[in-house]
């Protein structure tokens, strides 16, 4: 384990009945780490052990064999599991269960209030979160007035403002339109590179794959394939294996091969393709 | 006379008091027997308030909602009419599951129909056969099923009713790739073999763009546009200003145009291979 390392997964299992006689495993002998800084996108299909993933990763769920470390710190002690939920804070998809404040400011300072936080550091913390995620402006407003991609912006900074390392984010735009999707998605990439936060992105939309550092696919509990995305995205039958596609551009790339035009076949984004055909067509 | 008309429908919540919103503003519109319809639009926008009126579990402020030529609000046998005809999946539906077998859910909707029990039980058969839900599953509890399973019981328990309008709120949110494929095809097949008018909500453009024969944009309670998504997707400016967009197939034909190349328009995949493999000088689908 390096000390690079913010959160590790070592030989990690977990049943959700581990009493049964034969206990059926969510996750089964899963390793694999984040580093200070990585922006990691974790795909699989339904019930294949993400959204567990996401509970293991701060002491919501402690592993039945195996160990988790955040920061060094094992998550199974009980000491440990405040200092752990401050490092590694965790957002879920439905926006409308997150929320606990009736007016924004309120609903970020919960956090930091919890964490016993000094008053005016976190007015601090507060302001600086929602200016991080866009929704400084409406700190006033009361929650249940924001649209679905707003809230989950306010969910966004309620964790920034416990300053931890890193953010695990469980389909945080299952459930939103394209702006809010789009907005949601660029707060997490600005959080990402411009505040050095580790990010982990569990996600079921390939196209938010595409930017990540790493990705990891996990099939039936376990880890299937980890790579960047170019390497994950040139695999297709394992993806198919796996119940997951392609994003869209590079869907659109077979289809040229499809009609006889000999593309490359590494192209993820959009700019990578119409740069090609500029190339292709000599102009 | 359409089959479904909205005539000037409008409703607001939360009147005199200071969260008073108006989720419908003075909405018309028409749809014919049998078309696939998809609704777009911003959070808010008003697509599940229409949606809950069409089988009359909101009644309109203003205006009136005419199914085959009834006004569903007009009376009690009108509604009741209108709520077996008209059936309505919600978002997330396998939360609303409730049957201590799967059979017992998928059976409430054509019981309450007032069928016997030998017709309820070719209406769950049919349905199952719908969503691809196996014979074997139906004995056991919907809460032991998988999160995709569940979700096809759900919409089972609404196609067993055989509405003539199925209306389905974001049926594939929070499904992985090889699930919302199926659940589009479940829906694709009950469209084709009953004839029905389907109408389906979605966040995502491509498969608005891919699916229907028509797709109406809702924006802050009114219509902003109502056409063939070739129709729709050429206001690419405006859907952006509505918090929508054009299919991320649409968006890299429009970047060629600002780059001096001249293609066609194209919603789809398919559509847009075509336009750049002409453009490319290469043939058409092997």
């Amino acid at each position: 384990m390096s000390t690079q390392d913010l959160l590790v997964f070592d030989n990690v299992s977990f049943s959700y009945n581990e009493d049964d006689e034969n206990p059926s495993f969510a996750v089964k002998d899963v390793s694999f780490s984040v580093r200070k800084g990585e922006f990691l996108v974790i795909l699989g299909h339904n019930g294949s052990g993400k959204s567990t993933l996401a509970k293991l990763s701060n002491a919501i769920f402690i592993p039945t064999t195996g160990k988790v470390f955040v920061n060094g710190m094992d998550t199974s002690l009980p000491e440990n599991e405040i200092p752990v939920r401050k490092n590694v804070g965790v957002v879920f998809q439905n926006p409308d269960n997150q929320i606990v404040s009736s007016i924004v400011e309120e609903d970020v300072a919960f956090g930091p209030e919890n964490l016993a936080v000094d008053p005016k550091e976190i007015r601090i913390r507060v302001d600086e979160a929602l200016k991080a995620v866009g929704m400084y402006e409406r700190r006033f407003s009361e929650t249940h007035r924001l649209s679905g991609g707003q809230k989950q912006r306010v969910a966004i900074a309620g964790i920034i403002a416990m300053r931890p390392g890193c953010i695990v984010l469980d389909e945080p735009t299952a459930m939103l339109d394209p702006k809010g999707r789009a907005d949601v998605l660029n707060t997490i990439r600005a959080l990402n590179k411009d505040h050095g936060i580790s990010v982990v992105l569990i996600t079921h939309f390939m196209e938010e794959a595409v930017y990540a550092d790493r990705v990891l696919v996990i099939d039936q509990a376990r880890i299937r394939a980890v790579g960047k995305p170019r390497e994950i995205f040139s695999q297709r039958e394992m993806l198919k294996e796996c119940g997951l596609e392609l994003p869209d551009t590079a869907k659109l790339c077979d289809k040229l091969r499809d009609r006889g035009i000999g593309i490359r076949d590494d192209i993820l984004t959009e700019e990578e393709l119409i740069a090609e055909i500029i190339k292709r067509s000599g102009k | 006379m359409s089959f479904i008309e909205i005539k000037n429908v409008s409703f607001g919540y939360g009147h005199k008091t200071p969260f008073e919103v108006q989720a419908l503003s003075d909405v018309s519109l028409s749809v014919e027997k049998g078309e696939f319809i998809s609704v777009i639009g911003h959070t808010g926008s008003g697509k599940s308030t229409l949606m809950q009126m069409l089988n009359g579990l909101i009644k309109p402020e203003s205006g009136e909602i005419r199914l085959d030529g009834k006004n569903i609000n007009a009376n009690k046998k009108n509604i009741s009419e209108a709520r077996f005809r008209v059936g309505l999946c919600f978002q997330y539906p396998e939360y609303q599951l409730f049957g201590e077998t799967c059979y017992e859910d998928i059976a409430f909707g054509p019981r309450n129909m007032g069928l016997n029990e030998e017709e309820v039980k070719n209406r769950v058969m049919q349905a199952i056969s719908f969503v691809r839900l196996k014979p074997e599953k139906l004995q056991k509890s919907p809460f032991d099923l998988s999160g995709g399973q569940k979700r096809r019981c759900a919409i089972a328990g609404v196609m067993a009713m055989l509405p003539d309008v199925l209306i389905l709120d974001e049926p594939t949110a929070g499904l992985d790739p090889a699930g919302r494929e199926a659940i589009l095809g479940m829906i694709g097949n009950y469209h084709k073999q009953t004839g029905a008018t389907v109408i389906h909500v979605t966040h995502s453009m491509e498969i608005a763009a891919a699916m229907s024969e028509r797709i109406l944009v809702l924006n802050h309670g009114t219509v902003a546009y109502f056409g063939t998504p070739k129709e729709i997707f050429s206001h690419g400016e405006e859907l952006v200003s509505m918090g929508l967009n054009v299919p991320a197939f649409t968006k890299i034909i429009l970047e060629l145009k600002k780059r001096g190349f001249h293609p066609e328009e194209a919603y789809t995949v398919e559509a847009a291979a075509d336009q750049i493999a002409s453009l490319l000088g290469g043939g058409t689908a092997l």
